[in-house]
């Protein structure tokens, strides 16, 4: 049995954080965002001429006395972000010593807390052979609470289809938010179409690459035979300090070369490891790339 | 090429074990793992990075299989050369001493010899006939044109290596008259001898080159005021060594020195103070070498003479010279009239007369006899001439490194009859020295007056007085009583001898008389010192009479390694490849190259 993964600790570890995105919000709802559309808080934002249909209430009339003409005095206005965290919960992430499951149920409970906190609206999608909304987009601390007991208890199993289970998706709505991919990209399915279907919808897009410690540095040697978690065959290799080596500049490769898709697409990418602290991994690695400050 | 073991080849088996170990082996280990994802990308740079890698398995398998296939073939033992022997096999064992040399995996060359002839035998083909031939210092055949190898192994078996040298040339010329005069004959010579031209002649060379071995080659003595001197000369070939020698003196630790001997070259050790009642010396060799048996020498220290001689004449000056010279022994002079009862001598000189009885207790000289005398009948004096010496056995010992014919004589008396007597030399036609012997009592008679005759001026005088005394009072050895192995030893019946033994070194006893003469000694066993017992049973009582004589090993034999002569001059259809060439050495050297290959690549690999 696990111990539980969310205490008041964890979350007071979280309290001087905030997420912080990179384009106006552009949700549906208001929220505390500042958005790209004009709206009715206190901060000025531009002036237009006045239309019929316009609300004269409006009408800056300082400036109709000095110029004679109807001026629109406009103000910035403040949307709810969507926060989408799309969790990868194939079998291949219960793997790992610690188990990647861990530190991703933790990152992902983290996330929610930080962007409630922000009044965002907050979706837990896992992602295997499809995708799941661990429960609906909720805002408030009631929900967030049920939310992360739904984290608690999140199984994992099956292969690892992410953007065949994207695709499956309805959730997704164009340009209203922020998607976070936690996954350890140990699939033959193509993560570059996921995440270019992210990018079509308008999504900012942050990458978690998670792996474990023992699938960067695996120390098995001999003659064995590695079996698929996820049921996809074996292979048996003779392993040694040669093809460790080669191994480890295999998982380099893979990493360095997603992170180069990520950056020609504007994608936060963020290389993840299970055994990291997970406020550490947000203070050090997230606020390096700008998705988490603090107050 | 033949297996000599060919239940070793069931060693191959294992060839099929490893193969199904391998097989086995194949089991991995099994590890769940995330994902194969990226295992598979690394299987791709490993497949085409480094192909090796993949073969390196099997490598290692086939190193495996190699080296098991190697050793097993080294148990089987296989070996060329005995196919290319013909039908009619003709071994010939070397057993000379040097063949004694422990110098092959800690057994003697002969043992070699004797196993690598067995290993031929059992090996015959059918239609194959062996002969061998022992070459001693006498050879020998063993064996003659047999099929049966059981046969030729207890011929073998039986077979001793001597101490002396052998006649290979001879035993080789013996193997061609052996041969059919039809078909191919193949002559297996096994020797340690270096044969530049083997005639044709399969020559196993046995021994090694780099043997080291000292031997005492020689001994001599003289005599000092301190003592006794004693002279060994020690040879050494292989690298220079330093050699402890040690001297015994009748069985006593005298003296031990250390000398550095060169290689190939003799050195002398003296020793000096050797207590001059010292019977016999024997200096060896400490420490060991690749031949034993020359390791050791002796020498015997000879006495003079004790006998006691009665000179009755009245001008014996010569006589009584030459005696004294010869170390004859005690010389009693007596007058005619004295000389007729005086008797216990062992030798009586009756010069210019005849006594009335002869003694009966010690052998008889008579010079110029002045009458008849036991079957020998005088005539009147006639004159002379030039001497000859005839060829008789006691004729040659008196005339033994003489010049007879520088003698003449003036005048001597004419024999007209000699029953009895046999003649020693002539004179002219005529005998001028009788010699008889009856009863165990030599005696000699010159029929001459020495005064006639110029013998007393001549260097041949003190020869022919040392001749006649040898004749007249022989000792058991004559010479300096030093012999080597396999040299015939003539020894000599004592006057009244009834029995003469030899016993050698290791205690065997060998009876050479009756009959006498006695037979002739070749001393055939170990190198030291042979003593010689006569039983002589005189008139006046019987005794025991020793004496001794030393056997060493011939000096070539210690050289190691030795050189041959030539063999050419005969059949013999061998090539130089002789006998079996074994190729388990080589086998094993290869499978323990395949060993170090093996770890090394799997040392590589981890």
């Amino acid at each position: 049995m696990d111990e539980r993964l969310f205490d008041e600790g964890f979350f007071a570890g979280l309290s001087g954080l905030s997420l912080k995105v990179r384009w106006p919000a552009g949700g549906a709802y208001s929220g505390g965002r500042r958005s790209r559309a004009h709206g009715s808080t206190v901060e000025f934002s531009d002036f237009r001429e006045y239309v019929p249909g316009d609300d004269f209430r409006r009408v800056d009339w300082n400036a109709y006395a000095r110029f004679e003409k109807f001026y629109l005095k406009l103000f910035l206005d403040e949307r709810q972000l969507h926060v989408r965290i799309f969790m990868d919960t194939s079998k291949s992430m219960d793997c790992g010593e610690p188990k990647k499951g861990v530190f991703a149920r933790r990152l992902a409970g983290a996330l929610a807390f930080l962007s409630v906190r922000a009044l965002d609206r907050v979706s837990v999608i896992t992602l295997s052979e499809s995708a799941r909304e661990l429960r609906p987009p909720f805002t408030g601390k009631a929900a967030l609470a049920r939310a992360l007991d739904a984290l608690e208890s999140v199984g994992f199993g099956g292969e690892s289809r992410l953007y065949e289970a994207l695709k499956g998706y309805r959730g997704l709505s164009r340009g209203d938010g922020l998607c976070v991919v936690i996954s350890d990209l140990l699939t033959d399915s193509d993560y570059r179409a996921m995440l270019d279907y992210l990018l079509y919808n308008k999504q900012q897009v942050l990458l978690v690459h998670l792996l474990s410690p023992d699938e960067r540095r695996p120390s098995m040697t001999g003659r064995v035979r590695l079996v698929d978690s996820e049921g996809r065959g074996y292979r048996d290799l003779e392993l040694d300090a040669r093809a460790l080596a080669m191994y480890e500049k295999a998982v380099r490769d893979y990493e360095a070369e997603v992170a180069s898709f990520c950056s020609a697409r504007g994608i936060h990418y963020i290389a993840a490891g299970s055994e990291e602290d997970v406020r550490a991994f947000l203070l050090t690695k997230c606020a390096a790339a700008g998705i988490v400050g603090t107050f | 090429m033949q297996f000599l073991n060919p239940w070793g080849l069931l060693a191959l088996l294992s060839l099929p074990a490893l193969v199904v170990l391998y097989l086995l082996r194949q089991r991995h280990t099994e590890h769940v793992v995330s994902s194969i994802f990226l295992w598979r990308r690394t299987e791709a740079v490993l497949q085409a990075s480094t192909p090796w890698q993949r073969l390196r398995k099997n490598l290692l398998m086939l190193l495996q299989l190699f080296m098991l296939l190697m050793l097993s073939l080294a148990v089987a033992r296989p070996a060329l050369g005995s196919a290319k022997l013909a039908d009619e096999i003709i071994v010939i064992l070397d057993g000379s001493a040097s063949m004694r040399a422990a110098d092959i995996g800690g057994g003697t060359r002969f043992d070699a010899a004797l196993k690598e002839a067995g290993r031929l035998a059992d090996g015959l083909r059918a239609g194959q006939r062996m002969s061998v031939i022992y070459a001693g210092p006498k050879l020998k055949v063993v064996t003659a044109r047999s099929s049966d190898s059981r046969r030729i192994k207890d011929g073998l078996s039986a077979l001793l290596c001597g101490y002396a040298g052998a006649d290979i040339e001879k035993a080789v010329m013996l193997a061609r008259g052996m041969a059919p005069e039809n078909g191919s004959v193949s002559i297996v010579l096994y020797s340690d001898r270096r044969y530049e031209d083997t005639g044709g002649v399969s020559v196993v060379t046995l021994g090694e080159d780099g043997s080291h071995n000292a031997a005492v080659v020689n001994m001599s003595a003289g005599e000092t005021e301190k003592g006794l001197l004693l002279m060994s000369t020690v040879a050494s070939c292989g690298a220079e060594r330093e050699l402890m020698l040690e001297l015994y003196c009748d069985g006593r630790l005298f003296d031990a020195r250390s000398l550095v001997c060169p290689a190939g070259k003799n050195v002398n050790v003296y020793w000096d103070g050797i207590p001059v009642q010292t019977r016999t010396a024997r200096v060896r060799i400490a420490g060991k070498d690749a031949l034993a048996n020359d390791d050791e020498g002796f020498f015997i220290f000879s006495k003079k003479r004790s006998d006691r001689i009665l000179l009755a004449s009245g001008q014996s000056l010569f006589i009584e010279r030459a005696i004294s010279a010869a170390g004859g022994g005690e010389i009693v002079k007596a007058k005619r009239d004295e000389a007729e009862r005086l008797r216990g001598y062992d030798l009586y000189i009756y010069d210019g007369f005849v006594p009335g009885s002869l003694p009966e207790d010690g052998s008889v000289w008579l010079i110029n006899p002045d009458r008849d005398v036991e079957g020998l009948k005088l005539g009147k004096s006639i004159k002379g001439a030039a001497l000859t010496g005839e060829d008789t056995p006691s004729a040659m010992q008196l005339t033994n490194h003489m010049n007879v014919k520088s003698v003449a004589l003036a005048r001597f008396s004419e024999a007209l009859s000699l029953t009895g007597w046999e003649v020693a030399i002539r004179c002219g036609k005529l005998p001028a020295v009788l010699t008889r012997e009856s009863d165990g009592r030599r005696m000699v008679a010159l029929l001459f007056d020495l005064h006639q005759s110029n013998l007393p001026l001549l260097k041949e005088f003190p020869i022919l007085v040392q001749n006649m005394l040898e004749y007249a009072m022989p000792e058991s050895v004559s010479g300096d009583g030093r012999y080597t192995a396999g040299e015939p030893v003539a020894l000599r019946a004592l006057p009244y001898s009834t029995r003469l033994e030899v016993t050698s070194p290791d205690g065997l006893v060998s009876r050479l008389a009756p009959p006498f003469p006695p037979a002739v000694y070749i001393p055939e066993g170990a190198p030291g010192v042979h003593t010689v017992t006569q039983l002589v049973e005189k008139p006046g009582g019987s005794e025991s009479v020793t004496g001794a004589f030393t056997v060493s090993m011939p000096a070539g034999e210690s050289a190691l390694p030795r050189k041959g002569g030539s063999l050419a001059g005969g059949r013999g259809d061998g090539e130089s490849a002789p006998g079996m060439f074994e190729l388990w050495p080589y086998l094993a050297a290869l499978a323990l190259l395949a060993a170090v290959l093996e770890w090394w690549v799997y040392c590589r690999g981890r």
